[in-house]
């Protein structure tokens, strides 16, 4: 890395540092506001807000200016790497019927508990997340979770779906990294028994069945039929909309504003 | 508060200035290919050229500058509220709250939709919905979404950047929680009888931007400022993270909570527009998933967004736009100039007569048999010392410019496209602002009906005035309304619909209000026509209380006691008139309780008095 990248580098790091903190500061200043003002039952007003907001006129000014000075640097972007998944079905068809000796050995049985790893993460990974889908419908199938007081039940609803929601993710990335790990493994393992092999390709390996059904799918007549389908149904639920008044409850809604639907509350 | 946006402003424009000037310099001393450029006016031309933004920046700001055409909405602080075009919805993200707005935002009005679905099923909203996913699918996304326009913007800030991953992919399915969140909550709470569009409230970027910020910062909204609390603070800081997030992370909206996006992403398949993989052209190298900075598996999943920034990465040219081969031409290898839409604007349009720093140095192609190929050859293919015959023949090839390209069809086909867009888009702009203006309200003063001949002094809603009289049809029973036959009580007017969350909530302790209260005059007076507020009421047992309904007087699309009394399209309004017809209270502030509604009521009455 030259002289000239280094303070690239290093002007984009401290620009990033002063985004984050003029955007904290932007919040703070509004959590204070509310929070003053909630002995006084007085939390906004318009001579409240403008002095918050000249005091930080001079830091969003400075940031302005950094962000323009940082303009005329080129931006670089890193190229992200291929994934192993990628790799491993690309070469999946080249996997040879057969192969003899140390090398091809270890390298099958290299292969074959890679795959087996991945499949059983992605199964535990989806029965967590299956389970988290559970919660998550239990709770909202029960109506008594949700009270007139709709603040009240969307901090109870965050309270309970989103750690379990958290969680699933959660595991999911982790399922992804772990994938990832032995997908490169397999990879590894797959161009070693390619090297290794007879020579005769495996081929397509996919299930005729499933090619069938892919090959159904992703044909042109069948894309053209469902949009047929979805342009029928797009069309008379239009019409059947607009007879029953949904269009006229569009126009009511959209001219009229209901204040805390805009976060006004 | 002037001096300190003049302040700022000048310090933008020289800011700006400068940012040119470092560009250009750093552009002629050779920017990041390190070739030196002569300075020229050509050069200067050039620069403007290869810089210029792209199509699909073009079209994004087109499409944001036409949901927003009511431009006199932003000086005035009303919505536009004309029946013209507001029943359509726009297919982005763009909050009908906005006071430039001139079309519905589909994920609000699919929201309101749900809301109602216990009284009608939610066809017309569907039915868009389904109508642009089919045409445009995620197409909207990369390029008539003004928020992914605000949030790329954003993105160009020279800071590090989150690259995406595995992880950002699992990330990314978290759209479709939240998703399945703004449907199913306005449906569960339909089954309480609450209109509640969830995403609207508590999570829209947009509508805390375009709504309610665009809103406060018109002087003539200063009444907006009492609403402000908790909510609006949540709002507030979650805009901020938004747009903090969208500095160091491309699309942070876009990619991991918008549920506009996840609805659409279902169409991407089978949408009349969008990108396509040639699959007897590509060779899986996995270029333009490693390129796309979205969490695309592969292009043209449900995570692309269409926006044809691959197009031009494919080394062998499999990716094309979808659609119809009138309008638009599979990419092949024989063209030039690559026809997708990410280059720069010069570049596809053809205009490209200059010579841009790349022409300079071309490779030798012999399949290409051009004066410019003539002369590259000569001067790659004679390295020694030359004689001076040889010398003045390669001055003169080096002189000639390559054949300039004949402007075909597509050419005049493009540039009749953008002007027929230009015609649309400044129609718009007269129609919106000075076609399509509503009338002035019509304040005639009105008359003592115990004294016809005597003109009642001038009447108005603030605080301290004479408010105006008016006379409203009561709900469940005959009868009428008439403020200033109630006079001798203080009356508290609450006006409230059907389809406004705050209105319906605080109803209850407004019928508490005259239970504990039976010294007040309470009434509640319905805005807006075509609902069945009989059967509305009934399903909440609003027809035993003992509070006071009445219906609104409509006039075309306008609540006209409501207009009366000071509102401005912002529901709910509260508004207090003491004994004698002077206005003690009006506010569009909605009560969470009814101690808060209690004292805000019996303040306003000592108010009033002292």
């Amino acid at each position: 890395m030259n002289k000239t990248e280094k303070i690239r580098l290093i002007y984009s790091v401290f620009l990033g540092v002063f985004c984050t903190a003029v955007g904290i500061a932007i919040i703070c200043v509004a959590a204070d506001i509310y929070y003053s003002g909630a002995e006084t039952g007085v939390y906004y007003t318009r001579e409240i807000a403008a002095d918050r907001i000249l005091k930080l006129t001079i830091p969003c000014v400075l940031l302005i200016v950094a962000i323009i000075i940082g303009a005329t640097f080129p931006l670089v972007m890193s190229r992200v790497r291929p994934k192993a998944e990628d790799g491993v079905k690309r070469l999946v068809s080249r996997m040879p019927t057969d192969g003899s000796g140390e090398a091809y050995e270890t390298a099958a049985r290299e292969y074959d508990k890679a795959k087996k790893v991945r499949f059983f993460v992605w199964l535990g990974a989806m029965a967590l997340v299956l389970a988290a889908a559970i919660v998550m419908l239990w709770y909202l199938v029960d109506t008594s979770h949700f009270s007139l007081d709709s603040t009240a039940s969307m901090l109870a609803l965050v309270k309970v779906v989103m750690p379990v929601t958290a969680a699933a993710l959660v595991v999911l990335a982790a399922a992804a990294v772990v994938n990832g790990i032995f997908a490169k493994k397999q990879l590894a393992a797959l161009k070693s028994l390619i090297k290794n092999g007879n020579g005769k390709q495996r081929g397509n390996i996919e299930p005729q069945l499933l090619a069938a059904i892919k090959s159904f799918a992703n044909s042109n007549i069948t894309v053209w039929v469902v949009r047929g389908i979805v342009f029928a149904i797009a069309v008379v639920f239009i019409i059947l909309g607009v007879l029953n008044g949904g269009a006229t409850d569009v126009l009511v809604k959209a001219i009229n504003i209901c204040t805390e639907c805009i976060g006004l509350g | 508060m002037i001096i300190a946006i003049i302040v700022v402003s000048v310090i933008a424009a020289l800011g700006l200035v400068m940012f040119f000037v470092a560009k250009y310099l750093n552009w002629r001393r050779g920017g990041v290919d390190g070739v030196p450029r002569k300075p020229s006016w050509q050069g200067v031309k050039t620069w403007f050229v290869t810089h210029a933004p792209s199509k699909r920046r073009l079209i994004q700001v087109y499409a944001m500058l036409l949901y927003n055409a009511n431009i006199k909405g932003y000086i005035s602080g009303e919505i536009y509220t004309s029946s013209t075009t507001k029943y359509m919805c726009v297919p982005g993200l763009n909050c009908y709250s906005c006071p430039g707005a001139v079309g519905a935002c589909p994920l609000g009005a699919l929201q309101n939709a749900l809301a109602s679905s216990n009284t009608r099923a939610p066809y017309y909203m569907l039915g868009i919905i389904a109508l642009f996913g089919l045409i445009c699918a995620r197409t909207v996304c990369g390029f008539l979404c003004p928020v992914g326009m605000c949030q790329e913007l954003l993105y160009k800030i020279r800071t590090p950047k989150l690259k995406k991953s595995r992880v950002t992919r699992v990330l990314s399915y978290f759209k479709y929680v939240i998703l399945a969140l703004t449907i199913a909550l306005p449906i569960i709470y339909a089954g309480l009888q609450l209109p509640l569009p969830p995403f609207c409230k508590y999570v829209c970027p947009a509508g805390t931007f375009e709504g309610a910020i665009l809103l406060l910062v018109n002087p003539a909204n200063e009444g907006y400022f009492v609403q402000l609390g908790g909510q609006f603070t949540w709002k507030f800081a979650l805009l901020i993270a938004f747009v903090v997030a969208s500095i160091f992370i491309f699309r942070v909206f876009c990619r991991f909570i918008c549920p506009l996006g996840a609805i659409y992403g279902f169409f991407n398949k089978f949408a009349l527009i969008g990108v396509t993989v040639d699959k007897n052209d590509c060779t899986e190298c996995g270029l333009c998933v490693s390129h796309c900075k979205m969490d695309v598996k592969r292009v043209g999943d449900h995570e692309c967004i269409n926006c044809g920034e691959c197009i031009s990465v494919c080394p062998t040219k499999a990716i094309s736009w979808k659609g119809s081969k009138i309008f638009l031409h599979k990419n092949t290898l024989e063209e030039p100039v690559a026809t997708e839409e990410a280059k720069p604007l010069a570049v596809t349009a053809g205009a490209l007569s200059l010579k841009t720093p790349a022409d300079e140095i071309k490779p030798v192609d012999a399949s290409i048999d051009t004066a410019a190929n003539a002369a590259a050859s000569v001067i790659s293919e004679t390295p020694e010392p030359q004689r001076a015959e040889e010398r003045s023949a390669e001055r003169r090839t080096k002189k000639t410019e390559p054949p300039k390209k004949k402007r075909g069809a597509r050419f005049w086909a493009e540039v009749a496209a953008w002007s027929v867009a230009v015609v649309v888009l400044i129609t718009a702009l007269i129609f919106y602002n000075f076609v399509d203006v509503p009338k002035a309200d019509e304040n005639t003063p009105p008359v003592d009906p115990d004294n016809p001949d005597i003109v009642v002094p001038d009447t108005g809603y603030k605080v301290g005035e004479i408010a105006p009289d008016f006379t409203v049809k009561l709900y469940g029973e005959d009868g009428e309304f008439n403020l200033y036959s109630n006079r001798g009580k203080v009356t508290v007017i609450n006006f409230w619909a059907t389809w406004c969350n705050p209105c319906v909530a605080e109803i209850p302790y407004f019928n508490d209000l005259v239970v504990g209260h039976p010294e007040l005059n309470v009434i509640a007076i319905h805005g807006s026509s075509g609902d069945d507020v009989n059967a509305f009421m009934a399903v909440r047992g609003w027809d035993e209380y003992e509070l006071t309904f009445a219906q609104d007087n409509i006039s075309g699309d306008k609540c006209l006691t409501f207009r009366l009394l000071g509102g401005r399209n912002a529901w709910p309004l509260t508004v207090i008139v003491d004994e004698n017809g002077k206005v003690i209270y009006n506010s569009p502030k909605s009560f969470h309780s009814y101690d808060e509604l209690e004292k805000a009521v019996l303040k306003a009455i000592a108010d009033g008095k002292a």
